[in-house]
């Protein structure tokens, strides 16, 4: 088999939190393995609070691991220079987070930091908001009036303007309407499938999973507990956990005392942060 | 002295009706906070009593210690106050606040007893102790501002950081937003100050020296050079707290450090 393009090896990682208690220690990954091929659309599912978001913030080192590690074309992205790494290894978060001002120094904001003449910038930032299928117009708007769909196309746009050759998609369309998830899903399939991205899909919704990617990890409390090919965890799962995931029939109080401190910080997180942005605290 | 009024103990103990008021208000809204105005009380008579005793000991003595220790004091009280404001969640919140208020002041008093009002020597308690209290005050206040306003600006636009962060921003440019907001508006209340000062409020140094009976221009001119050197302390001590909590805030590898918030 040849190299993985992206790759996590027995990743762990636990969160300290302070509390009126005490120092609270929370395992959110356990051993977690898995790797993704080059141009491959691969899933992470599992239920909410299971870790999926944490795992995805590992391969582009916007957290560490504890113990383990996760490599990038076979080399390993802790000896890697941090920023070079987030530029190759794309991120496009739940909440699409965009910065105040228009679409273009949204759009612009990679290529700004990496140093381009501002006509290459306009003629690269505006073949992107194209890509991510958003009308010409959209250039000189207000970011903070577009719908939230719009919003979260932005927020492709920005990551595709550094290139990046891995895209990490987190729950992109939860806080969407149907029609507006639509056009993200068929967007990101066509990245994959049309220009070639490697992505790794975060969700929960087991229909989008089985949109996107050829294979997937099932993550549930933490831990791996299978990968395949996508078709076999639907329809021949090998463990028990899995297909009452699939089910639907995954009692979420199982997963442990542990599952409410991880709820808060996996799905909350985003959400939270969503919530707040699109107009409130923008100047 | 002339048109200088004289207190006696009994007017001091008339005036303390005054705070009667206070108290009286408190006890019949029922504001629960009538137990804080009786402490509050007696600490303003205790806490001036015992300043009025150290600094004449400290002002009679004129001795270069015992000038450094007293404001040692000042700066440690003062670290301690904007230290227990900064309600976030990093350690080291008063070796912060310390070395931010003495970077401020220790600039301005640098600059202020090299250049300006050249005192020799240069420990002269009569003048350092009460410029250099002013200064510490104003930079106490735009330190406190400045932490606590940073990390509420970066759980706000938490999101945003991060975003930015994963397009490959340092972690001095994802923060930018914020910094500038923090420093921006931690010396709103200074620039206040500088825009009114004698419009609304006369300051407390020159109320003195009018009460006492000695205005000139020298206190005039005093007073400017005063206003300038808290503008001066509160602008370094607010960069210096929000370069510290920044780096608090960030690991070498650019990633936020949440917990710290």
């Amino acid at each position: 088999m040849t190299t993985p393009k992206l790759e996590a090896e027995r990743v762990s990682l636990s969160r300290t939190r302070t509390r009126a208690a005490g120092v609270e220690h929370a395992r959110v990954l356990r051993d977690v393995s898995f790797g993704v091929g080059e141009g491959e659309a691969f899933g992470i599912i599992g239920p909410s609070g299971s870790g999926k978001t944490s795992l995805l913030r590992l391969l582009n080192g916007l957290e560490s691991p504890d113990s383990g590690r996760v490599l990038l074309d076979g080399g390993d992205a802790s000896e890697m220079d941090a920023l070079d790494l987030r530029r190759k290894v794309g991120m496009v978060f739940q909440s699409p987070s965009l910065f105040p001002g228009s679409v273009a120094s949204n759009v612009e904001y990679a290529l700004e930091l990496g140093g381009l003449s501002e006509a290459e910038r306009e003629a690269r930032g505006r073949r992107c908001l194209d890509r991510a299928g958003l009308p010409a117009a959209f250039w000189a708007r207000d970011a903070a009036e577009l719908s939230r769909g719009e919003q979260q196309r932005v927020s492709i746009a920005r990551a595709l303007a550094a290139e990046p050759a891995v895209l990490l998609m987190d729950e992109p369309t939860s806080a969407l309407d149907p029609a507006a998830s639509e056009r993200i899903l068929s967007l990101a399939r066509s990245l994959n499938i049309d220009d070639g991205v490697t992505v790794v899909f975060v969700t929960h919704v087991l229909e989008q999973a089985r949109r996107i990617c050829a294979r997937a990890l099932v993550l549930i409390d933490g831990r791996g507990v299978e990968q395949g090919a996508i078709d076999t965890l639907f329809d021949d799962p090998a463990e028990e956990l899995t297909r009452r995931f699939i089910e639907g029939t995954l009692d979420p109080c199982e997963s442990g005392a542990r599952e409410q401190v991880l709820g808060r910080g996996d799905g909350g997180e985003g959400t939270d942060v969503g919530t707040r942005e699109p107009r409130g605290n923008e100047r | 002295m002339s048109g200088y009024f004289e207190l006696s103990w009994t007017d001091v103990a008339i005036s303390l009706s005054l705070v009667g008021v206070l108290f009286a208000v408190a006890l019949v809204q029922r504001l629960g906070i009538a137990r804080g105005v009786v402490i509050g009380a007696i600490r303003t008579f205790v806490q001036l009593m015992v300043i009025g005793y150290v600094l004449k000991f400290v002002f009679d003595l004129s001795k270069w210690y015992w000038v450094f220790l007293m404001l040692t004091v000042m700066l440690v009280v003062a670290a301690r106050t904007a230290a227990v404001r900064d309600e976030g969640r990093g350690p080291g919140k008063f070796s912060i606040a310390a070395t931010a208020i003495t970077a401020g002041v220790l600039i301005t008093m640098v600059t202020v007893v090299g250049l300006i009002i050249r005192i020799r020597p240069w420990y002269t308690p009569q003048i350092l102790i009460p410029v250099s209290g002013m200064v510490i005050g104003n930079t106490m206040n735009a330190v406190a501002l400045t932490t606590s306003r940073f990390r509420s600006e970066m759980q706000l636009r938490r999101g945003q950081v991060e975003a930015a962060l994963a397009l490959g921003a340092t972690s001095a440019e994802a923060s930018a937003g914020p910094f500038r907001q923090a420093i921006r508006s931690a010396l709103i209340p200074t620039m206040n100050a500088l825009a009114v000062v004698g419009l609304v409020q006369l300051p407390g140094m020159m109320s003195g020296q009018i009460i006492a009976g000695i205005l000139s221009v020298q206190a005039v001119r005093y007073q400017i050079v005063v206003m300038y050197m808290i503008a001066c302390g509160a602008a370094v001590g607010s960069f210096v707290a929000a370069a510290m909590i920044r780096r608090q805030l960030f690991t070498v590898r650019h990633q936020l450090r949440s917990e710290y918030l």
